[in-house]
C-alpha cells in the first residue's frame, strides 16, 4: 500500500472534521439565537398578518433576531394556560397583548412584569391613559355602528337606531362583548354606561324584535353584512372600513352618545425568557412609523402622538385627536371583571326569556 | 400479562385521570374578584341550582340532547333498514353519504346550512316563490336550527350501530315469522325491532353524549340565543376567568352523562322488550 496514499482511516478523520467545520457556525448561531430570539402572542387574519409584517418582520431584521408567533384565536390570549405557566416559571412567550378584561385578571393574579416607564423612551410620545404599568395600549380599537348602505338610506346617528321599528330582525349584537352591549344600552338611554339594572334589560327586551341574531366573532359579522342579512349592527371601525374598500355597500358612524374605545396593553409575563429584548421590542412598536403603518392599513388608531393622520385617514381611524378621544365612553374595566357573573346571568336568563 | 396494558394505561392516566382530578379539585375551589384559592367549598355546586339560571340552562341542554337523539333514530333508523337491503354497491354509496359530514369541519358545514336556513336562504327563498309562505320562516337562530345541524353529522353515529346489529338478525328468523303468517309490520315491530335493540341503545348513547357537549354549532346555527352548558363552561373559563365555578359544572356535566349511559346501557342488558 503507497504511504502517501489515503488510508481509510485518514478518510473518515478528515471528513468528520471537514463535517465539524461545516457545522461549526450552526452550532454557534444557535447558541446565539436563544439570547436573540422573542417569542410574541399574536392575532389571526389580517391584523396578524399586519402585525408581522410591520411590527415584527422590520425590528428582526435590524437587529438580527428571531421573532415567532403564537397565533390567538378570537384575539384573546389563553389565559387559563398562560397562567398555570407563570405559575410553573416557564411562559410560553415574552410579550403577550391582552384584552382589557383580561389585563385585569393578569394583574389581580399577579401575572406580569411591571415595566419601568423609565427605561421606554417610547413612552414619551404616548398619550398617558394608554401607558399601563405592564406595558403600552396599543391598536386602538374604536366602536360604533356599521350599517348596510344600500337598506338603510339615512345613515343613522344614534344608538337608538338599533330600535328602530323599520328594521325588524336586521339587527345583531356581539355576543362577545356582551358586557360593552350592556352598557351601550344605559348609555343610550341614560347617557351613563353602567349601572347595568333592570331598567337595561328592559330596553333590551324591547330590542328583541329586532334581533335577528348574536354574532361572536368579526368574520361572522362580516358574513351577515355582506349576505344582508342584518342591516345594522355595533362593530369596530378597522373591520368595517376593510369591508368598505373591497366594494360591500358599508359604512361606519360614531354615534351621538359617544363610542366606545378598546386597546391591547403589550405586556410581559413574569418569568419570560427574554425580557430585556421584549422590552426592547415593545417599545420598538410604539415608535412613530410602526403605529402610522398600521393606522395607514387597517385604520387602528395609535396611542403615539406623533401619528399625524390625513383627512380621509382621520375619520376612519376616529381617535385621531385627544379632542376626539374624550368623546368616547370612560369604561372601568376592573369593575366590569368584578360584575362579569351577575351581568352574564342576567343576559343568559335574557336570552332564554 | 399486565405488562402489555402499560403504555395505554399511562396514557389514560396522564391525559385522563390527572386533567379530572385536577377538575374536581378545582371544583371545591373558591372564587373571588378574578382570583382563585383551592379549598373545601361547595358554593359553586350549589349555585348550579341555586343561582336561578343555570339549572335551567342545564335542564335545557339535557331537553336539547333528547330531541337531537330522537331525531337521528327516528331519520336513522330507515336509512339503516335500507343499507342492510341494499347491495354491497348501493351500501357502499349509502356509507360514503352517510359518514361524508364528518370529513368536513364544524365551521363550513354550519355556515352551508346558512345559506340554506337563512332568512333569505335557499330554502325560504323557495317556500316563498311557490307562495306557501308570505313572509321568511325563521328556520334558525332557534332550536330547530341547532337541531337541523347536529342531527346531520351525528346522523352517522346513530345509522352504523343500527345497521351492524340489523346485519346480525338472521334473516331466517323473520322468514319465520313471515311464513308462519306474521304481516310485514308485525314482524318488524315484534322480531326485527326488538333485535335491533342493542344497536338502538348503543347509537342512542353515542349521539346523546356527543349532543350534551355541542358547543359550536349553538353559537352559530342558535345565534347564541341558545344555551347550552358547555357554553357556559366555556364562557366561564374564557371570559370570566372563574375556573372554579367552570369545573364544578364540568363534574355535573359528566355526572349526569355517566348517569344516562348506564341508564341506557341498563335497559339494553334487560333484553329484549317483552312482547
Amino acid at each position: 500500500m503507497d504511504r502517501a496514499g489515503v488510508t481509510r482511516r485518514r478518510v473518515l478523520i478528515s471528513a468528520s472534521a471537514a463535517t465539524a467545520a461545516l457545522a461549526l457556525p450552526f452550532i454557534k448561531r444557535a447558541g446565539a439565537a436563544e439570547d436573540k430570539r422573542l417569542v410574541v402572542y399574536n392575532f389571526d387574519g389580517v391584523l396578524g398578518q399586519a402585525v408581522k409584517d410591520l411590527w415584527i418582520a422590520p425590528f428582526a431584521k435590524k437587529n438580527g433576531v428571531t421573532i415567532d408567533t403564537i397565533t390567538m384565536t378570537g384575539s384573546s390570549p389563553p389565559m387559563a394556560k398562560i397562567k398555570a405557566e407563570i405559575d410553573a416559571g416557564r411562559p410560553d412567550a415574552d410579550v403577550i397583548p391582552m384584552q382589557l378584561t383580561d389585563h385585569v385578571f393578569a394583574t389581580r393574579n399577579n401575572m406580569l412584569q411591571t415595566i419601568d416607564r423609565g427605561g421606554m423612551p417610547e413612552y414619551a410620545n404616548l398619550y398617558p391613559q394608554f401607558i399601563t404599568d405592564n406595558g403600552p395600549g396599543l391598536i386602538i380599537w374604536c366602536y360604533g355602528l356599521a350599517y348596510n348602505t344600500e337598506k338603510i338610506k339615512t345613515p343613522p346617528t344614534s344608538w337608538r337606531d338599533l330600535w328602530n321599528p323599520a328594521y325588524k330582525s336586521k339587527v345583531a349584537l356581539n355576543e362577545a362583548l356582551f358586557e360593552q352591549a350592556l352598557q351601550m344600552v344605559n348609555l343610550t338611554f341614560t347617557g351613563k354606561p353602567t349601572p347595568v339594572d333592570d331598567a337595561t334589560f328592559k330596553h333590551l327586551g324591547d330590542l328583541k324584535p329586532n334581533l335577528l341574531t348574536l354574532w361572536t366573532t368579526g368574520a361572522q359579522a362580516e358574513q351577515l353584512l355582506r349576505t344582508g342579512e342584518v342591516w345594522i349592527t355595533p362593530l369596530w371601525n378597522g373591520r368595517v372600513f376593510t369591508l368598505k374598500d373591497q366594494g360591500v355597500p358599508l359604512d361606519f358612524v360614531v354615534p351621538k352618545e359617544g363610542f366606545f374605545v378598546r386597546y391591547d396593553p403589550y405586556c410581559i409575563p413574569k418569568g419570560a425568557r427574554n425580557p430585556g429584548l421584549a422590552k426592547e421590542w415593545v417599545n420598538f412598536i410604539c415608535n412613530e412609523a410602526p403605529q402610522r403603518e398600521l393606522a395607514e392599513k387597517l385604520y387602528y388608531a395609535s396611542p403615539n402622538k406623533l401619528v399625524r393622520y390625513p383627512p380621509e385617514l382621520a375619520k376612519r381611524v376616529v381617535v385621531s385627536s385627544p379632542e376626539v378621544l374624550k368623546k368616547a365612553v370612560t369604561e372601568d374595566f376592573a369593575a366590569i371583571v368584578d360584575h362579569l357573573a351577575e351581568w352574564r346571568q342576567r343576559w343568559d336568563a335574557w336570552k332564554q326569556s | 400479562m399486565l405488562w402489555l396494558l402499560l403504555p395505554s394505561a399511562t396514557l389514560y392516566v396522564v391525559t385522563f385521570v390527572i386533567p379530572l382530578a385536577i377538575v374536581i379539585v378545582f371544583s371545591f375551589a373558591s372564587y373571588r374578584a378574578g382570583v382563585t384559592t383551592l379549598g373545601l367549598s361547595l358554593d359553586n355546586y350549589r349555585a348550579i341550582f341555586h343561582d336561578g339560571v343555570t339549572f335551567g340552562i342545564f335542564a335545557h341542554t339535557i331537553r336539547l340532547a333528547i330531541v337531537i337523539t330522537a331525531a337521528c333514530l327516528v331519520v336513522g333508523y330507515p336509512v339503516a333498514i335500507a343499507m342492510r337491503r341494499a347491495r354491497p354497491r348501493g351500501r357502499l354509496v349509502l356509507l360514503v353519504l352517510i359518514v361524508s359530514p364528518l370529513l368536513t369541519s364544524v365551521i363550513v358545514r354550519n355556515v352551508a346550512w346558512l345559506l340554506i336556513l337563512g332568512r333569505t336562504g335557499l330554502l325560504n327563498r323557495a317556500l316563498l316563490d311557490l307562495g306557501l309562505i308570505s313572509a321568511p320562516l325563521r328556520l334558525m337562530y332557534n332550536d330547530l336550527g341547532v337541531v337541523v345541524a347536529v342531527v346531520h353529522v351525528y346522523l352517522s353515529f346513530m345509522i352504523l350501530p343500527i345497521f351492524a346489529s340489523l346485519s346480525a338478525i338472521e334473516p331466517s328468523i323473520e322468514e319465520s315469522a313471515m311464513s308462519l303468517g306474521a304481516p310485514a309490520w308485525r314482524t318488524f315491530l315484534q322480531v326485527t325491532l326488538p333485535l335491533s335493540l342493542p344497536g338502538i341503545i348503543a347509537g342512542s348513547t353515542i349521539v346523546f353524549i356527543l349532543a350534551m357537549g355541542i358547543y359550536l354549532t349553538p353559537v352559530i346555527m342558535g345565534g347564541n340565543f341558545v344555551v347550552t352548558v358547555p357554553m357556559v363552561i366555556t364562557d366561564l373559563v374564557h371570559n370570566q376567568f372563574n375556573w372554579a365555578n367552570a369545573s364544578a359544572l364540568a363534574v355535573v356535566l359528566l355526572f349526569v352523562i355517566g348517569a344516562a349511559a348506564s341508564a341506557l346501557n341498563a335497559l339494553g342488558r334487560r333484553g329484549r322488550v317483552p312482547s
